[in-house]
């Protein structure tokens, strides 16, 4: 650590600029860059005008099975794995393109912000890298969806195939509706 | 009369296609492998064709692209889904992305054991991270099951023992997995 590039660094700092857009958390450029606390926190004031959210990282396996998160989890971690699988790819770079096509492809929550967050999104191949989740086949339409590690997943049925049977309805979509109507 | 129609609508789309893969990748080259479902060596040489090449390419009486949803099950689990559009459209992408990369996955599988007898469950090639981690599972896997079995046979002649063995090493030749 005694040598530092300079390019290397302005590469870094490009990297968490971009990171810091899609809505990443300082924990995350913590981990993924070696610039300094100070300089991550100052970047972070300068793009979104305020201090990084304090407190722990969403560390919860469960957030990815439930209804519509799986199925959002689920083709970031597609997109994600077809990228990562050409060789001479940076890591996190990868993460980044996938986090950005799989905004391509999906429409904003109700909220204006997108289901699955950048930090989510790198939580969730961390998990897969220490074994904490797996991909299980759903039986009838053969895509691949984000499951813990381990489950039986000899009969699994994707979240799509046979939505639960009040997925979706909450209540300011109905509100939504009568509005409408 | 009908045909000569028909014909030229093919030959209208190959290249159109053509046309289209070489703007996604000139404009964002990592996106439009992902999105084309191409590799680099493709990538790089459809970037360099000039368009006068494409036009006698396109030329042809069979469509160029290819239809990517793998079988019946999943065009009617997207085409019966009487989910709403954005669902649907959701649906499609997990679904091309994960045919996409099980394709690449089984180019790959079958690159790295070009002539050795395949066997073993295709269960495990579609699931999980790429490359080392899901190998080192199975060896994992594989470890534990030769432990419990060693445990269950409880003391043994050496000569059974050696036996085992030989048919042990025969088993994993036959798996392919260790080759």
């Amino acid at each position: 650590m005694t040598e530092k590039s300079v390019i290397d660094e302005g590469r870094q700092i490009s990297l968490a600029i971009e990171m810091i857009q899609l809505g990443a958390r300082l924990q995350v450029l913590q981990t993924e860059t070696g610039i300094s606390r100070r300089r991550l926190i100052n970047l972070y004031k300068e793009i979104h005008g305020e201090s990084p959210p304090k407190g722990m990282l969403p560390f919860s396996t469960d957030w990815y099975v439930t209804w519509l998160p799986n199925i959002h989890s689920s083709l970031f971690y597609n997109v994600y794995l077809s990228l990562a699988a050409h060789p001479n790819r940076d890591r996190m770079q990868s993460v980044v393109s996938a986090y950005r096509l799989y905004l391509d492809q999906v429409p904003l929550g109700d909220d204006g912000k997108p289901v699955l967050g950048l930090t989510r999104a790198w939580m969730l191949v961390r998990f897969f890298e220490s074994d904490m989740m797996t991909l299980s086949t759903c039986q009838r339409c053969h895509g691949s969806f984000v499951n813990h590690a381990l489950s039986l997943d000899r009969d699994f049925v994707c979240g799509i195939c046979q939505p639960p049977s009040r997925a979706g309805k909450t209540r300011k979509k109905k509100a939504a509706a009568r509005m409408t109507h | 009369m009908e045909t000569d129609h028909l014909l030229d609508d093919i030959r209208e789309v190959n290249l159109s296609y053509l046309l289209l893969m070489q703007r996604l990748i000139n404009t964002d080259r990592e996106a439009a492998m992902f999105r084309l479902k191409i590799d680099d060596e493709m990538a790089d040489l459809l970037s360099r064709i000039p368009v006068s090449e494409l036009v006698r390419l396109a030329r042809c009486n069979q469509l160029l692209c290819h239809f990517s949803l793998q079988d019946a099950d999943q065009l009617h689990s997207l085409v019966r889904a009487n989910s709403d559009d954005r669902m649907r459209q959701v649906h499609a992408a997990i679904l091309l992305g994960s045919n996409e990369r099980r394709a690449a996955n089984d180019r790959r599988q079958s690159e790295r054991r070009q002539g050795e007898r395949r066997q073993g469950d295709r269960r495990i090639h579609d699931q999980g991270p790429p490359d080392g981690v899901e190998r080192r599972v199975e060896e994992r896997r594989q470890d534990e099951r030769r432990g419990a079995e060693d445990r269950r046979q409880g003391p043994r002649r050496a000569a059974d023992r050696a036996e085992e063995g030989d048919t042990r090493k025969e088993h994993r030749g036959a798996d392919g997995r260790h080759g």
